[in-house]
């Protein structure tokens, strides 16, 4: 661990002592959908045959409290990981807070070329290999990223960009637990996909521990 | 002569000119045809390959992502970079020559079929009314196929020349749902030398009323466009234009596309063939005029060398006038041999039927050992159980049970010898029968044949059920003993047609003025064939084990009867025998109650004559039941001692006797006493027939006799006459 990652750690912990004084907490369960079948698509090159009987990321949502707590909060540092292993981004869903930035690392031995068009953020990272280390994208508006090898017609990934640093994403089971929250009013999202996103209102307390579940709709 | 020369030679030109343009014709048409063959293989070629890119384009990663995000500036900017080496906008309003695969324009649709509109990028020119027209029953229609072409023409100026197919290709996101489309639009192949008389093939498209080709004049099209006008009804096929560059083959095609219905059309120039055919005509000419000359030479030597033979017939007519004489001498002498022959072959024809007769009463005769043997078995069994089941001989009941079928057999057993007799005289169409309760004889005929089917179920371990159904009691008037054969034949039929056991059920009903009797199995049954057959003689499905005769026997009686025998068979599920019979209109007193009168008439002197001990007791036990006193005799020469001794109302006597027969015995008796009746019983049946009684004989008897006829004839010849 470099100097530098350990600085932004500092400035992580800062953050969250910042709010430590309502630390309100609250954890419950996503009911997740099952994981997604594979499904070989028509390869545009064959060269990677295999790589398409591979499974794919276990399922998983992102909790996060909604509001824009820009004012408030500077962007941290930390460099999230979407790495390429298996012809699969991996994890496959990645939160950042806006500002933030996301590595995306060739862990396979293939070229991979990730890139993205959508409107929250559109980056071209170029083929690249293992050895090659790409330079990180910071997403500075808030929005759903959704990332693409160009290679690979499988592989797709998803950078969620908050405006909120109160984010968690949970285990594959749905378990999730968000702490050092502020008091307040506010709503409380669960981002399972882009069609799939489940809200509720609730009212956080200075010190409180609350239960929230998200059941499919 | 020379005329007919002439004729000969014009004639056998022209046949050989048509037939080597024929053949001309043939070797162009499959010349064309290969061609053609190649050529169509080589546009199919194009498309699959046409086909191939669009697929490969539309899967393309950034497309999709472009098209996702419904980022149309990236979606243009990225095709352009992905259809670098196929599009080409230059091309334009064009034709291009070119062999390679190039699009002019192309455009995406959204998932809804409308088109995404390229904006700044470029994309090729096309017209966008003609696009969206030709596009409109492609969009929201549900479609599997992920891939359609169509065409659409591309106007320059008022010459709509130039024709693009397009090709739609449908974009599938990650997830396999519909993102949208890519629309390409390729120029068409236009023309194509194809070896051979350095004739040409020109390609083109028949679409919307227009014709679509390279270097054509404009009047050239116009004829075809009017010839395709009424032309084209089918997929495919061909037909000559005269064209102004000189008579085409045309051929078209139809050609899969989304929208109206388009042809692909080829043209193929005739002109060289033409020219060679017309060549190869003047080569024939020149041919048979220099047979014809050489024929006028030959034939001049001919008539000189043929005018001397003449000459020589004019001689010899003489001789021919006595030839002529011999050959009519000969053929007098033929015609008679032939009207020897012709009587011979009568004589013979006249064996041949005798002959045939003989094989048929020997076949009749296997036929009545079949019937035989069926009558013996219920007697040979009976008489088993009896002698050998002390129990039963005891009880008085079962005993007289056992002992009335067995004469019913034995009865069945006379009735089936008696029809020897029957078979070389007809039918008597006017045989009366006594009256009979059809359900008493179905019952009979059931218990006769028991010993067959219940036998079966022990030895075979298979269950055969025989069921009786009377719905009604028709009484008809029958032969007893021949209707109780045909049952039993049926019953037997029915029994061996089940193989693995079932069920005959024997149904007695009236249906208008009819008896009806149904014997249904549930056997194999039988097909069409065998069933039309089956009632022929000698016609069999049982093999070694079948006469074939049953049933045509029982056709026999039946017909016998003036009744109707209908067969209903299902292969697998069982046959059902319908026999219909005249009901008896009513019961005739003086028939049924003449054994009665013979009974209480007074009793009778008989003398019984017979050389056989046994048959004199039979005849004496059956006399003595109608408590007449009876005398007998063993031989001729005893009879007329005991004859003159006293008197006798009635002579009852044998007809094979030796020393002194039956016959002749009779005449003496007759000389004694001319009023007293004899009865001449007889064992070799249809050697005398009652119709040739003779003169010294009342009535002559059958054997083996019945008490019952014998009472009756004994009424008829003594109370009655």
């Amino acid at each position: 661990m470099n100097v530098r990652s350990l600085a932004s750690l500092g400035l992580a912990s800062l953050t969250i002592t910042a709010w430590a004084k309502d630390d309100a907490s609250i954890e419950g369960v996503v009911q997740l959908p099952p994981p997604t079948v594979v499904r070989a698509l028509n390869q545009r090159y064959g060269t990677n045959v295999e790589a398409a009987l591979t499974p794919s990321n276990p399922p998983a949502a992102v909790v996060y409290l909604e509001g824009n707590f820009s004012a408030n909060a500077k962007p941290s540092d930390a460099v999230a990981q979407m790495g390429q292993k298996n012809m699969l981004f991996a994890p496959d869903l990645v939160a950042v807070h806006t500002g933030g930035a996301v590595q995306f690392p060739n862990l396979d031995d293939t070229y991979h070329n990730v890139f993205s068009y959508s409107k929250a953020k559109r980056f071209d990272l170029g083929r690249y290999r293992k050895e090659e280390k790409p330079s990180s994208v910071v997403f500075d508006k808030p929005g759903v990223v959704t990332v693409h090898c160009e290679i690979h017609d499988r592989m797709r990934g998803t950078v969620l960009v908050l405006d909120s640093p109160f984010f968690q994403k949970t285990d594959s089971a749905g378990h999730y637990r968000i702490d050092h929250l502020p008091a307040g009013h506010f709503t409380i999202k669960a981002w399972v996909n882009e069609a799939d996103v489940r809200e509720r209102v609730v009212d956080l307390k200075g010190g409180g521990r609350l239960h929230l579940d998200f059941p499919a709709k | 002569m020379m005329f007919i020369v002439v004729a000969i030679t014009g004639a056998t030109v022209y046949l050989a000119e048509n037939n080597l343009r024929a053949n001309q014709q043939r070797l162009l048409n499959a010349q064309f045809q290969d061609q053609l063959r190649s050529f169509l293989a080589v546009q199919d070629l194009r498309s699959s390959a046409v086909a191939e890119k669009c697929r490969e384009i539309s899967r393309s990663v950034r497309l999709r992502a472009a098209l996702e995000e419904k980022d149309v500036d990236d979606l243009y900017r990225n095709a352009l970079t992905e259809l670098q080496d196929v599009f080409d906008p230059s091309l334009g309003a064009t034709n291009s020559d070119d062999e390679r695969i190039r699009a002019s324009f192309f455009r995406f649709l959204d998932v809804n079929g409308a088109v995404l509109s390229p904006g700044d990028q470029p994309a090729g020119e096309v017209d966008p009314q003609a696009l969206a027209r030709t596009l409109i029953p492609t969009g929201h229609e549900p479609n599997d196929d992920d891939q359609s072409v169509a065409f659409i023409a591309i106007n320059r100026g008022n010459d709509p020349s130039v024709l693009r197919q397009i090709v739609l290709t449908k974009i599938q996101g990650w997830d396999g749902n519909d993102l949208g489309a890519l629309v390409l639009g390729f120029s068409m192949g236009q023309t194509q030398v194809l070896g051979g008389h350095g004739a040409e093939i020109k390609s083109g498209i028949w679409l919307n009323h227009q014709f679509y080709v390279a270097d054509l004049s404009a009047s050239d099209r116009h004829i075809v466009a009017q010839r395709v006008q009424s032309g084209f009804t089918d997929a495919g096929g061909n037909f000559i234009v005269e064209l102004e560059s000189g008579p085409h083959l045309l051929f078209y095609k139809a050609l899969r596309s989304r929208v109206a219905t388009a042809y692909d059309v080829c043209l193929y120039p005739l002109a060289e063939s033409l020219r060679e055919v017309r060549a190869l005509r003047w080569e024939i000419i020149g041919l048979g005029l220099l047979v014809l000359i050489g024929g006028f030479v030959a034939s001049s030597f001919l008539a000189k060398k043929l005018s001397k033979p003449v000459d020589q017939i004019v001689a010899t007519s003489a001789e021919n006038v006595t030839r002529r004489e011999k050959a009519e001498n000969d053929l007098v002498e033929v015609n008679r041999e032939l009207e020897k022959a012709l009587v011979e072959l009568k004589a013979t024809q006249q064996q041949v039927i005798q002959q045939e007769r003989l094989s048929a009463l020997g076949q009749m005769a296997a036929g009545i050992a079949h019937d035989f043997n069926n009558t013996l078995m219920p007697i040979l069994g009976f008489a088993d159980v009896l002698l050998q089941n002390d129990a039963m001989l005891d009880d008085k009941t079962e005993a007289r049970r056992c002992l009335e079928m067995l004469r019913t057999s034995a009865k069945d057993a006379a009735s089936v010898v008696s029809r020897l007799r029957e078979f070389y005289r007809p039918a008597d169409s006017n045989e009366e029968f006594p009256i009979v309760d059809l359900a008493k004889l179905v019952q009979q005929a059931v218990s006769l044949t028991e010993p067959k089917w219940r036998g079966l179920t022990q030895a075979r371990g298979i269950t055969v059920d025989v069921q009786t159904n009377f719905k009604t009691y028709p009484i008809v008037a029958v032969d007893e003993s021949a209707l109780r054969e045909v049952l039993m034949n049926l019953l037997f039929n029915a029994v061996d047609a089940m193989p693995e056991g079932g069920c005959v059920s024997i149904e007695t009903a009236i249906e208008k003025d009819r008896a009806v009797l149904r014997v249904a199995d549930t056997g194999t049954g039988m097909t069409e064939t065998v069933r039309r057959r089956c009632l022929e003689p000698f016609f069999s499905t049982k093999g070694e084990h079948g006469t074939g005769l049953g049933l045509s026997m029982v056709y026999g009686i039946i017909e016998r009867h003036r009744g109707q025998l209908e067969i209903e068979s299902t292969l697998g599920k069982g046959t059902t025998f319908v026999i219909r019979l005249p009901l008896a209109q009513e019961i005739e007193p003086s028939l049924a109650s003449d054994a009665m009168a013979a009974k209480s008439k007074s009793a009778l002197n008989v003398l019984v004559v017979d050389d056989e001990a046994r048959s004199r007791e039979v005849l004496m036990a059956y006399l003595r039941t109608d408590n007449h006193s009876v005398a007998t005799a063993s031989s001729g020469r005893e009879a007329l001692e005991k004859f003159r001794r006293r008197s006798f109302d009635l002579v009852v006597m044998d007809r094979a006797m030796p020393e002194m027969n039956g016959e002749q015995t009779a005449r003496f008796i007759k000389q004694v006493n001319q009023n007293i009746p004899v009865i001449l019983l007889t064992g070799f049946s249809g050697q005398i027939d009652e119709g040739a009684t003779p003169a010294a004989v009342d009535v002559v008897l059958n054997k083996p006799i019945t008490l019952d006829a014998l009472r009756r004839t004994i009424s008829k010849v003594v109370y009655v006459a």
